[in-house]
């Protein structure tokens, strides 16, 4: 059961490693920032941080409280610098000319940095609802936000990009990735917000049941990313055009 | 005094070769465009083309609008003589452009 719980996790940090690599070479050519702020957080907050949380908690069950908070220090670090490239790259692929993005990133920023820092150099105080509780769940908080302006976005663009499908103007392939990225951060989304609520609700440590729930949106996540940002050739062969299929106009 | 839009063009031309009064023409392609999902403020004269031949006929029709598909023909031909702006993209083409550059990595 507990395999199966951490399967999620594992496809979703597989999906994000792979992703966010991509993501990376390609911004090494184009040197744009829409992929350099995407494969900077698929790979720090779904490649690193991630795991590095999940495996504190571990440490922590085996006895090794110095290496777990090692692990949780560095991982929250990761992490959160992901939301920030999260937030950097929803703003700069869907609202490049929009200025108001600029503060709420700034003040998120910031308190995504003030959370980690107190987590890893100030307070130990693992009683819940206490200090670190408060700042961990504010940065998780943060990430929420992040994948759910993420998925607003895509969901109303590829909302108006099906319109111009249906008379030409839009691609098939593009319109469908739009709607993964949506279903992919909002199972990103639902994932996190479920970790925390999970933990307000049942306390510190959640049950099996509730990591298969948490397991089951990793999965979806990790699905969906993979289709939006690379679709197998197979994948893309379904919205080839029928003018390509049957070879008429 | 500013160039006129494509979006302004269209629809003074849909008053022009119709009974259409200046509000129900621009209505009119208003909905056009809204129903194809374009923004009228950023819509290029290859989108509006295309606006015209495949939703403005019906959308004129539906208002009474006698040999919808021939005004259509003829604000579509007096639309590319003016030389407007081809491609003013908006926010989606954009976003759009971007997905399609991030799968090519």
């Amino acid at each position: 059961m507990q395999i199966l719980g951490l399967l999620g996790a594992a496809a979703f940090s597989l999906a994000s490693a792979v992703v966010g690599i991509r993501l990376l070479r390609l911004a090494a050519r184009t040197r744009q920032a829409p992929e350099f702020a995407m494969g900077l957080a698929f790979v720090v907050s779904g490649a690193i941080g991630f795991p590095l949380l999940t495996a504190a908690g571990f440490l922590l069950a085996a006895g090794a409280p110095e290496l777990a908070r090692f692990a949780t220090g560095l991982g929250l670090f990761s992490l959160f610098a992901g939301y920030v490239g999260l937030s950097i790259g929803c703003w700069r692929i869907y609202r490049p000319t929009a200025r108001w993005p600029r503060l709420p990133i700034a003040a998120g920023t910031l308190l995504l940095l003030l959370a980690a820092i107190a987590v890893t150099f100030v307070t130990d105080d693992r009683r819940p609802g206490g200090p670190r509780d408060v700042a961990i769940w504010s940065g998780i908080g943060m990430g929420i936000l992040a994948f759910g302006w993420n998925a607003v976005e895509s969901f109303s663009l590829h909302r108006q990009l099906r319109r111009r499908l249906a008379v030409g103007l839009a691609e098939p392939e593009i319109v469908n990735r739009i709607l993964m990225w949506g279903i992919g951060s909002s199972a990103a989304c639902a994932m996190t917000f479920y970790s925390v609520a999970a933990r307000l609700l049942v306390g510190q440590i959640p049950g099996d049941g509730h990591r298969l729930v948490s397991s089951g949106f990793g999965l979806i996540a990790a699905v969906a990313i993979g289709l939006a940002f690379f679709p197998p050739a197979a994948y893309r062969r379904r919205f080839a055009a029928p003018l390509a299929r049957d070879g008429s106009l | 005094m500013a160039d006129p839009t494509v979006f302004d063009f269209a629809a003074a031309q849909l008053e022009q070769h119709t009974s259409l009064d200046k509000l129900a023409a621009r209505g009119t392609v208003r909905l056009a465009l809204k129903s194809a999902g374009l923004d009228p403020s950023a819509v290029g004269t290859r989108h509006m083309l295309v606006v015209l031949k495949s939703v403005l006929p019906d959308e004129l029709q539906r208002r009474g609008v006698e040999d919808a598909a021939t005004v259509c023909q003829s604000i579509s031909e007096a639309l590319v003589k003016a030389g407007l702006s081809s491609e003013a993209t908006d926010g989606a083409d954009r976003a759009a452009a971007i997905f399609a550059r991030l799968g090519t990595g």
